[in-house]
């Protein structure tokens, strides 16, 4: 049922987006700003996980959205305007970080301390474990960081992992197996805080 | 694939198991449902596997601010006609080298139209503010007694120049253009200030000239000696007080050199002789202190940038000093 319903609403998104993509394609300024409303702030998530440095996001976001605009004559109609978007915005970023813009910033140092949660409620040791795997995905190298953000934030399939990143198949199961490893490293200390309410949970 | 062996990041590494936990789908679901049942031993570490593939989130988001100023970037770079404009190219360039040689003959009567035809000037009177929008989207707020030149071709060139007298606030905006990004340049005498997208104010007075940069980057180079040269960061502020001296690079609160923006000016600990100063250059009133020993005496406060009288009116309640006006020059004593 649950997967129905996304298929359902994806189909019907799919459907509008096509419409507004040609009327972008038309020269309709109104079209590129529907996009950009509905997706700046997606981009910029899964920009930061290809390079965590907001000002070079931001630049590239930018970039891609006057690219499109300014090429739209060559441009034909995407299977998925957000997946179009997101490998256009990697060629972008990429291509910055190659030319040495790329400096990283670092996840602020508190977010990694471990601070004492006895005598927590749930809510507040899971939103400390929240945080805490939160600042240990922006401790990963940063092709761990994408590759986690396509599966686990934006439930990408494998398949879709590959032909967006070019990423060799057993090479991406491997990036995700040391990703985990240094998430699972990092909560070390916290997640069996969890346990006694997980005791108490059904799955 | 022997799931008993597994550890927690074994399961979350594992596709089969995310498809249950991300994607819930049909076949998943029913074989994990059993095999928990199977496996009641692994319950703990299935759920702690469970929970990190859930819990991985990205929050980052744009602040409507910033999502308002890309946009801005955005449609300020956008091409408006499908067609490519055609560059414009000065008038002796298309006629070459021989009308060159003869407007060199007459550039004596000719110089002042040619400046006048080649750039846009844009001055303010004493006590006038005026907000500029420039033709790549940014904003120059022109402070009183100022001016501020634009060449007319100042899309066509592979850097934006601009030209800077007296004092003006800048906000930049990116141009992105197929060659890449597009430079801005501000020149204060022979200063040039060197930015990508940022805003910063620049004060060209007196020979003396003072960049304060309020977000972003800018580079400011002496241009008689480039390695004279020093770059900013927010909340930074250089200054140069004579032709060819060192740039003096120091933090200053910034709202101290953008407040006349917002029609008020703010002065903290300057001195009266600056006082007077900065009376005449944006009122051009002529402030005479008759006193010496009040020269050097400091004064912070604040008054609306349209009232000069204001000024004086606090400045005698708030310190004991007389002040009168003798014709269009005020005595302070």
């Amino acid at each position: 049922m649950v997967s129905a319903n996304r298929v359902m609403s994806s189909a019907v998104q799919q459907e509008d987006e096509t419409s507004w993509w040609l009327r972008l394609l038309r020269g309709e300024p109104n079209a590129l700003a529907f996009f950009y409303e509905r997706y700046a702030d997606w981009l910029l998530k899964y920009g930061l996980s290809v390079a965590y440095n907001r000002e070079l996001v931001q630049d590239s976001v930018q970039e891609l959205f006057i690219q499109i605009w300014n090429r739209r004559e060559n441009l034909t109609v995407p299977q998925s305007v957000k997946y179009y978007l997101m490998v256009s915005l990697r060629r972008i970023i990429l291509k910055d970080v190659m030319t040495g813009r790329l400096t990283t910033e670092l996840f602020p140092d508190h977010t990694l301390a471990v601070d004492d949660q006895s005598g927590l409620d749930f809510e507040e040791v899971a939103e400390a474990n929240v945080r805490k795997l939160q600042a240990a995905v922006r401790a990963l190298p940063p092709r761990q960081q994408e590759v986690i953000f396509l599966r686990f934030f934006d439930k990408m399939s494998y398949e879709e992992i590959t032909g967006l990143t070019g990423l060799d198949y057993q090479v991406l199961r491997n990036t995700i197996h040391r990703a985990i490893k240094a998430l699972r490293q990092a909560l070390i200390h916290n997640i069996d805080l969890l346990l006694p309410f997980f005791l108490l949970s059904t799955i | 694939m022997n799931y008993s062996d597994f550890n927690e990041e074994d399961f979350a590494a594992d596709d089969f198991f995310q498809r249950w936990v991300l994607e819930q789908d049909i076949e998943s679901e029913s074989f994990w449902q059993n095999w928990l049942v199977d496996h009641p031993e692994k319950r703990l570490i299935v759920k702690k596997a469970q929970w990190i593939v859930q819990n991985v989130s990205f929050t980052e988001t744009w602040s409507p601010a910033e999502r308002a100023a890309m946009w801005q970037t955005i449609q300020a770079n956008l091409v408006p006609d499908v067609k490519e404009e055609a560059p414009v190219i000065p008038l002796w360039r298309r006629l070459g080298w021989v009308a060159a040689a003869s407007i060199v003959l007459v550039l004596g009567s000719v110089g002042l139209f040619y400046s006048l035809w080649n750039e846009q000037e844009i001055k303010t009177s004493f006590g006038e503010m005026r907000q500029i929008k420039l033709a790549d989207g940014s904003t120059v707020t022109l402070n009183a007694n100022s001016t501020l030149k634009i060449p007319n071709d100042f899309l066509g060139k592979p850097s934006r120049e601009v030209w800077i007298e007296g004092e003006a606030f800048f906000d930049v905006t990116q141009r992105i253009v197929k060659a890449g990004k597009v430079p801005f340049v501000v020149h204060a005498n022979n200063l040039t200030i060197q930015v990508l997208g940022t805003a910063f104010n620049v004060i060209n007075r007196r020979e003396k000239i003072d960049v304060a940069l309020e977000h972003g980057s800018v580079k400011v180079v002496d241009e008689q000696n480039t390695t004279n040269a020093v770059v900013l960061k927010p909340g930074e502020k250089v200054s140069q007080v004579a032709q060819k001296a060192p740039l003096v690079k120091q933090a200053v609160q910034i709202e101290d050199y953008t407040s006349w923006k917002e029609n008020v000016i703010l002065f903290k600990q300057k001195s009266l002789t600056e006082l007077a100063e900065m009376m005449k250059d944006m009122y051009d009133i002529d402030v005479v202190i008759d006193n010496p020993a009040l020269k050097q005496e400091t004064f912070t406060g604040s008054f609306p940038a349209d009232s000069a009288e204001v000024f004086f009116d606090k400045l005698e309640k708030m310190y004991p000093i007389a002040i009168h006006k003798d014709g269009k020059v005020f005595h302070l004593k």
